[in-house]
C-alpha cells in the first residue's frame, strides 16, 4: 500500500495530530448528540441506539479520513515533528499533560475500585434517614425514603441496621395514626423490613449451611413441616431445605411445625439448625425454632405464630395489614434473630 | 586488588554507576523508555494516556452524580444527567478502539522502511 493518498491515513494517525484530533472532536460530539438525541429526547431504547451510535461514529471515522485522504497536498498542514523515531521518553516532554497527568489518570482509576466510597454513600444515607425519622412522617418524606431504599438496594449500601431500624419502627408507627399515609408508610415499612434483613448476617455462633448430609436414620427420625404456599405461589426451582449436622438433645433442637403438632415428641436428639434456601411461603399457623431463612419470601397475614431464634437474612415480606404483623414487623426490624409469639 | 574492589565505596554513591536497578527496573528504564525508537509506540501511549485522563475526568463527573442522588436530588433529573455521563463515556472509549485499531492496520499496512 504505497499509494501516496492512502499514505495520509499514515499521516493523519500518527503525524498530523491537530487535524486527526479536530477531526475525533467532531465525531464524538456528532456521537453524543445522536446518542443524546435518540436515547433521551425520542426515548428510544439504549441498546438499539448504542449499537446505532457504534455504526455512526466508524462510519463519520471513515468519512473524515477519506476526505482527508482525498485533500491536496497544499491544502494539508505542514508538520512540525515527524514520527519516526520517536522515544516514548519524548512522552515526559509533552507540555500538555506528560507523565504526570497520565499517571495521575491512571492512579486515580485504579485507586476508585479501592477507596471506600459505599462507606461514605452509607454515610449520607444513614444521615438523611436519620433527619426524615425526626418528628412525624409525611407523603414527601415516605416518598423520599422509598427513593433512598431503591437507590440503597441498587447500590447495595450497608447502612447501619440501627438507623434503618428507627425509621422502619416510626414508618410502622405512621401506619397507625394517619389515614392519608397509612398504606404508604406501610409499604415502605415492609419495603425497609427487606432492606433491614439484607444487612443481616449469620453470626459464628450458627452453624455454617453444611455440605454434608444427615444420615438416612437421623434424617427419617426428625420430621418438619414445609410452609405452606398461599393462592398464586409456587415453589422456587431453587429452593432448598437443609439440615445442620450439629445434633443435640431435642429441647434445643430446630423446629419447623405447626403450632402445638410437636411431631418430634418421641425422639430424643435432632438436628440443631434448618436451613431455607430461596423459600416462599406463609408463615401464619406456624411454629419455628433456630431456623434461617435465605433469600426467602415470607408471607403473614397477622394468625398466630411462634418464633423462637429465627433468621431472615436476605429476604423480602409480604405483610398484612394488622396488629400482629405490625408486632412482627417492629419486632424483626429490632432484632435478629428473631423471637416473637403471636396468638 | 582482589580485596580491595570488594570494599564498599562510600565516597562513590552520588555517582549514578552506584545506583543498582534491578533487571526489570533497567530493562523498562533502558530498552522500553530511552531506547525504544518506535515513534509509533509512543503515540498509541500518549493517546491511551490522554483516553485516560478523559476517562478519569468522567469519573469524577459520575461520582458527583452519585452524590447528588444521595444527597436528594429528583430522581428524573438524576436520570437524564446519568444517560448523558453514558453519551459521553461511550464516544471516548469507541473512539479510542476505532482510531487504536486505524493505527495498527495503517502501521502494518503502510511501514515505512
Amino acid at each position: 500500500m504505497e499509494h501516496p493518498r492512502l499514505l495520509r491515513i499514515r499521516r493523519l494517525s500518527f503525524e498530523d495530530h491537530k487535524t486527526r484530533w479536530k477531526y475525533y472532536r467532531w465525531i464524538m460530539l456528532i456521537t453524543f448528540a445522536y446518542g443524546w438525541l435518540n436515547n433521551l429526547v425520542l426515548g428510544r431504547p439504549e441498546r438499539e441506539v448504542t449499537w446505532e451510535a457504534v455504526g455512526v461514529l466508524c462510519l463519520l471515522t471513515a468519512f473524515f479520513y477519506g476526505a482527508y485522504c482525498a485533500r491536496s497536498h497544499a491544502s494539508l498542514p505542514r508538520l512540525t515533528r515527524n514520527v519516526e523515531g520517536r522515544r516514548l521518553s519524548s512522552l515526559s516532554r509533552r507540555p500538555f499533560f506528560g507523565r504526570a497527568a497520565g499517571i495521575a489518570a491512571t492512579v486515580f482509576l485504579v485507586a476508585a475500585n479501592r477507596i471506600p466510597f459505599g462507606v461514605l454513600e452509607a454515610a449520607i444515607v444513614e444521615k438523611r434517614l436519620r433527619m426524615l425519622s425526626v418528628g412525624n412522617l409525611d407523603v414527601t418524606k415516605l416518598e423520599t425514603a422509598g427513593e433512598i431504599l431503591i437507590s440503597s438496594q441498587r447500590s447495595g449500601l450497608k447502612v447501619d441496621p440501627s438507623v434503618v431500624a428507627e425509621f422502619t419502627r416510626k414508618a410502622f408507627e405512621a401506619s397507625t395514626e394517619n389515614k392519608n399515609v397509612a398504606n404508604l408508610a406501610w409499604a415502605t415499612a415492609v419495603g425497609y423490613l427487606g432492606y433491614r434483613s439484607s444487612l443481616t448476617t449469620l453470626p459464628t455462633s450458627v452453624p455454617p449451611i453444611e455440605s454434608h448430609r444427615l444420615t438416612p436414620e437421623q434424617e427419617s427420625q426428625y420430621a418438619f413441616y414445609t410452609l405452606p404456599y398461599p393462592p398464586g405461589f409456587h415453589p422456587s426451582k431453587d429452593m432448598q431445605i437443609r439440615l445442620s449436622n450439629v445434633i443435640v438433645p431435642i429441647e434445643y433442637a430446630a423446629v419447623m411445625e405447626p403450632i402445638g403438632a410437636n411431631v418430634n415428641k418421641n425422639i430424643g436428639e435432632a438436628p440443631e439448625y434448618i436451613y431455607w434456601i430461596h423459600a416462599t411461603g406463609l408463615i401464619d399457623g406456624m411454629h419455628m425454632r433456630n431456623a434461617v431463612f435465605i433469600a426467602s419470601h415470607i408471607i403473614y397475614n397477622g394468625g398466630p405464630l411462634i418464633l423462637e431464634n429465627v433468621y431472615f437474612i436476605n429476604c423480602t415480606f409480604e405483610l398484612k395489614v394488622s396488629r400482629n404483623a405490625r408486632r412482627l414487623g417492629t419486632s424483626l426490624v429490632a432484632a435478629m434473630p428473631a423471637t416473637f409469639r403471636a396468638s | 586488588m582482589l580485596e580491595e574492589s570488594l570494599l564498599p565505596k562510600a565516597e562513590c554513591l552520588p555517582d549514578e554507576a552506584a545506583v543498582v536497578y534491578s533487571p526489570d527496573m533497567a530493562f523498562w528504564r533502558d530498552t522500553v523508555w530511552k531506547q525504544h525508537t518506535e515513534g509509533v509506540a509512543a503515540i498509541i501511549v500518549s493517546d491511551a494516556l490522554k483516553t485516560l485522563l478523559a476517562l478519569a475526568l468522567l469519573t469524577v463527573v459520575y461520582m458527583g452524580i452519585r452524590l447528588l442522588a444521595l444527597m436528594g436530588y429528583p430522581a428524573n433529573r438524576i436520570d437524564v444527567l446519568e444517560t448523558l455521563h453514558y453519551w459521553a463515556v461511550l464516544p471516548l472509549i469507541l473512539m479510542f478502539i476505532t482510531d487504536l485499531l486505524t493505527k495498527i492496520f495503517s502501521e502494518l499496512f503502510t511501514h515505512k522502511g
